[in-house]
């Protein structure tokens, strides 16, 4: 009898880890992993080799809140020559035909954002290069988020940096 | 990291991809032994201590009978512990270069402390006998010699534990910093339930089951040792799946991917295994299952490690590819100077020229209209009677114009971007000279 209750006891100890394991994992998979997008984009050709630079396609972020995703016009302006026998741009084409939205998914996103007033355009004007905050995207196949962006993170790199570190330059 | 960025040369994929699983070996031959000679020592060590208080027989003999067990002979500590260090360190060093991150010198610290730890334990080893009780000043130097490699697997683990966090490569930390974070402390822990395991069936494995199925001891001698190789294995299998959630938890996102849930998943249902059979030893007389346990053990070690690996391959993706992109343009460099030593071999074509242009730079060029990029019409007269400045300009191109984007650099050989740049000069001068004729 003794030998199976400790048996016992083990495995619902060890079922109730898996299951730990399984929770993680499973909140991993929906929320944190690098979001598949409607067409497969890779920075790696756009940003790394051809060379293209950042505010080439986001153009906005050097004046407003948000760095803007390229409309599909802007990819069509040279797609509409470059690499048109590949599936991808053949895709590509296809919602510029239908003058249909391409709904991107969206990579980074502040979290409680609610509370914080994040701009691309100050950060930009005070020449913080975009690989620290968005890493080495001319290497990346898929975009994927590599900083947390937590407030900690946010805060080591203001005082690195002797930027204001005061409450309401980011809580407004 | 200046050291390195000095003298060693960014890998190519393949050569890193190479280098892992040799980094993998040289863990999977060093991270298991230390595992073992550290829980062997620390149980050696305490009962060499209570050997002093109780005069205990059975105390004094299985102290030094582990020792023996956990390192066998000079030869193999040296191959075992000392010979895999300067392999990590130099695989490590390959792949972190360029890397602004300052903690290779980390490894070489560590790696000395470990050997030092060594080294105090075969003295140690040495004065241990079967029948007497050991000197106080000899457990000092044992206890001082497993501090060493506590602290020596410490330093070798946090000497690459920002390499799992890539958001704070740019920031200068101390080292305390660095060895300080949760994240590698749990990932240390995670070694320290294995190794805990791993003692226990190396107990279980060498003192019954190796060689020939002969045991080293028996009576009650023999039952105390199976009991306390199965109950080391029992309390290892039971921390891990605890430490290695924690390691889960704490990794920074960048370092996660299935993958790795699979492996500690697989690990902790192997480790449900390796509890059972540890736990049936435990209540049956005789010594069973060593060699099952040790081989499990083994296995649980290999998915650590493989785990391990995978984590920090995912959090420096970008890195990598950066010292792939480095070689090939080095290696394209060494190629192109072959090509220019090698003189004959890049004459201009036109043909061939004509060939590469309506395969590849047609993409975004014609010669009267905008496309992609300008019409040539428009911008190759700066170049006539200059082909050398238009080959240089198509080998590396540089943003001439800001109404167009960027030329990508083609990837073509020397021969062809001379070809095309005869093709197209004799394309436009013919067109300049009709126009300009009477």
């Amino acid at each position: 009898m003794k030998k199976y209750l400790g048996i016992l006891l083990a495995f619902f100890f060890f079922g109730f880890v898996v299951l730990a394991y399984v929770a993680v994992g499973t909140n991993y998979y929906r929320h944190r992993r690098p979001p598949d997008q409607p067409i497969a984009f890779s920075h790696k050709i756009h940003a790394g080799k051809v060379g293209l630079q950042c505010l080439f396609c986001h153009e906005t972020a050097d004046k407003s809140e948000f760095a803007g995703v390229p409309p599909v016009e802007k990819c069509m302006s040279c797609h509409y020559n470059v690499a048109t026998d590949r599936p991808e741009i053949q895709k590509l084409a296809r919602y510029w035909n239908r003058r249909e939205v391409m709904e991107w998914n969206r990579v980074h996103r502040i979290p409680a954002r609610k509370y914080v007033y994040f701009t691309h355009e100050r950060h930009i004007k005070a020449k913080v290069d975009c690989v620290n905050c968005h890493g080495e995207v001319r290497y990346m196949e898929k975009i994927r988020q590599v900083r947390s962006l937590q407030m900690g993170w946010c805060v080591s790199c203001h005082r690195a940096k002797k930027a204001p570190t005061d409450c309401l330059t980011c809580h407004k | 990291m200046d050291f390195f960025n000095q003298h060693v040369l960014p890998p190519t994929r393949e050569h890193l991809e190479l280098l892992r699983y040799l980094l993998m070996l040289a863990s999977l031959i060093e991270l298991p032994f230390l595992g073992v000679v550290m829980g062997s020592a620390s149980v050696s060590l305490f009962l060499a201590l209570r050997d002093k208080d109780e005069a205990n027989r059975t105390y004094a003999l299985v102290a030094h009978d582990l020792m023996r067990m956990a390192m066998p002979s000079r030869v193999a500590v040296a191959v075992f512990g000392i010979l895999p260090l300067p392999v990590i360190w130099i695989v490590y060093g390959q792949w972190f270069v360029r890397s602004t991150v300052n903690t290779m010198h980390l490894v070489p610290a560590g790696a000395l402390i470990i050997i030092a730890g060594l080294v105090l334990l075969m003295r140690y080893r040495g004065t241990l006998r079967r029948d007497g009780q050991s000197s106080l000043m000899s457990i000092g130097v044992g206890g001082a010699g497993l501090a060493c490699l506590l602290v020596g697997t410490y330093v070798l683990y946090g000497s690459v534990s920002r390499f799992f966090d890539p958001e704070r490569w740019f920031l200068h930390y101390h080292a305390v910093r660095t060895l300080t974070a949760w994240s590698l402390i749990w990932r240390y822990l995670v070694f320290v339930a294995a190794s805990l395991a791993m003692s226990g069936a190396a107990i279980l494995f060498f003192f019954f089951r190796w060689p020939r199925d002969e045991a080293r001891i028996e009576g009650a001698e023999a039952r105390f040792v199976k009991n306390l190789g199965a109950g080391m294995a029992i309390a290892g299998s039971v921390f891990f799946p605890v430490f290695g959630f924690f390691y889960l938890v704490t990794l920074s996102v960048v370092a996660v991917s299935g993958t790795l849930y699979v492996l500690l998943g697989t690990a902790v249902a192997l480790f449900f295994v390796i509890f059972v059979y540890a736990y049936r030893t435990l209540l049956s007389h005789a010594p069973r299952f060593g060699a099952r346990v040790f081989v499990l053990c083994l296995v649980v070690f290999t998915l650590m490690i493989v785990g391990d690996q995978t984590a920090l391959v995912n959090a420096t993706r970008e890195h990598t590819a950066g010292l792939a992109l480095e070689a090939e343009q080095r290696g394209a460099e060494i190629d192109a100077k072959r090509e220019a030593a090698s003189g004959g071999a890049a004459v201009a074509n036109p043909v061939q020229g004509e060939k590469v242009f309506k395969t590849v730079c047609s993409t975004c060029h014609r010669m009267s209209e905008r496309l992609v990029g300008p019409a040539l019409q428009a911008v190759l007269p700066k170049y006539a009677g200059n082909p050398d400045a238009l080959v240089a300009f198509v080998r590396k191109p540089s943003k001439m114009n800001a109404d167009y984007p960027p030329m990508p650099v083609l990837g073509l050989s020397l021969g062809d971007i001379k070809s095309v740049a005869a093709y197209l000069l004799a394309q436009a001068a013919p067109g300049d000279s009709t126009e300009t004729g009477p």
